[in-house]
């Protein structure tokens, strides 16, 4: 069975790429270059290994780029269950983090240009220098932590959309609902009670295993709509 | 209820709740908190109700969450009337709620750089 005949393994994959491209800048580059509460160790950090920061610059946008097709391919293999909500996951998983990623990679970049420190910015001191690389990495991650909403959002009409679409199992629909749930969780204890937001985002991780658990489906899987006929004589037998 | 009825009072429900989250961060926050051309009174307000302060920046997110709801159900009730309009109005308003999402930022630096934290 190629993929080009099955939407849902087309999803899968993209999904897959997804999911090995974001853990780069998220999680690869903060505890690779981070030291906590330390601008200069930070800035020191990002200058000897820029190359990487820039692949981790790369990422984020490729990442934009991706769930814009990731969810255009949701909408093909969804769109006849029900069309509205099709609409909503590409709005709110694909066009709004697409926007957002784009427009976040300018904090990184800012950070880079104060590590760097071009001649133009001699007018600040190094430890200036460094605590606005810092301030800016800072904004980088609260402004992740704004688009969690938007991240566990898009998965709620998804997960309506593979409850209902009886090509999918329906405990993948259950488990997105959770993993949506999680991302809101994580947002809002993020922006409102920031100094528990360690604490939460370790309990709440078992729940984003969910999308893990989805993608692999796709791919392992596929998912292929029924044509409406064949549907209709599956009922007629049952 | 006719159905277009029925699309009309979603998307006049929907705009309603918006009325109630958007002035919150609009109106009711910059004027209990900011002190016109003061910036220690306004640093010193926001860290002293930084609570406040951090629900006017969820209010700005579930506001541009509402909008987007607001839009859809706009599109369902008009697109009849024109669809290419009704694709223009859902287009300005993504753009928009993007830019609302972005614009939370500056709130965080503000707040970040009032607690003024170690580094």
């Amino acid at each position: 069975m190629s993929s080009t005949h099955n939407p849902g393994r087309v999803a899968g994959f993209l999904y897959l790429l997804l999911v090995v491209l974001a853990p780069v800048r998220l999680i690869y580059i903060p505890s690779a270059l981070y030291v906590r509460g330390n601008a200069t160790a930070t800035a020191n950090n990002i200058a000897t290994h820029e190359l990487l920061f820039r692949l981790g610059m790369v990422s984020d946008l490729l990442c934009g780029t991706i769930v814009i097709f990731l969810t255009l391919a949701f909408y093909r293999l969804f769109k006849a269950v029900d069309q509205n909500l099709a609409v909503l996951v590409v709005i709110l998983g694909g066009l709004l983090p697409a926007a957002i990623d784009f427009l976040n990679v300018l904090n990184d970049a800012a950070a880079l240009m104060l590590v760097r420190g071009a001649d133009f910015l001699s007018v600040f001191d190094k430890p200036q220098r460094d605590a606005l690389a810092m301030l800016f990495l800072r904004l980088h991650h609260q402004e992740i932590v704004a688009a969690e909403i938007l991240w566990g959002l898009w998965l709620f009409p998804l997960a309506i959309l593979a409850y209902r679409s009886r090509f999918l199992p329906r405990f993948l629909g259950v488990w997105l609902i959770i993993n949506g749930f999680a991302y809101l969780i994580m947002s809002f204890t993020g922006l409102l009670l920031p100094q528990y937001e360690d604490m939460v985002s370790n309990i709440v991780f078992p729940a984003l295993l969910g999308e893990m658990a989805f993608m692999l489906w796709l791919v392992i899987k596929g998912a292929k709509p029924q044509p409406l006929d064949a549907s209709a004589s599956l009922s007629a037998v049952g | 209820m006719h159905p277009t009825d029925k699309a009309a009072r979603v998307a006049g429900a929907v705009y309603l709740s918006m009325v109630v989250t958007a002035p919150f961060s609009l109106i009711y926050i910059p004027s209990t908190l900011i002190v016109r051309g003061n910036a220690t009174a306004t640093a010193n307000n926001i860290l002293a109700h930084e609570t406040l302060f951090r629900l006017g920046i969820v209010a700005d997110l579930i506001t541009s969450i509402i909008f987007i709801c607001v839009v859809l159900a706009l599109y369902r009730l008009l697109s009849g009337v024109n669809k290419t309009l009704a694709s223009l109005m859902v287009a300005l308003v993504l753009v928009s709620t993007a830019v609302g999402f972005m614009n939370v930022l500056n709130n965080i630096a503000a707040l970040t750089l009032f607690r003024g934290s170690d580094f």
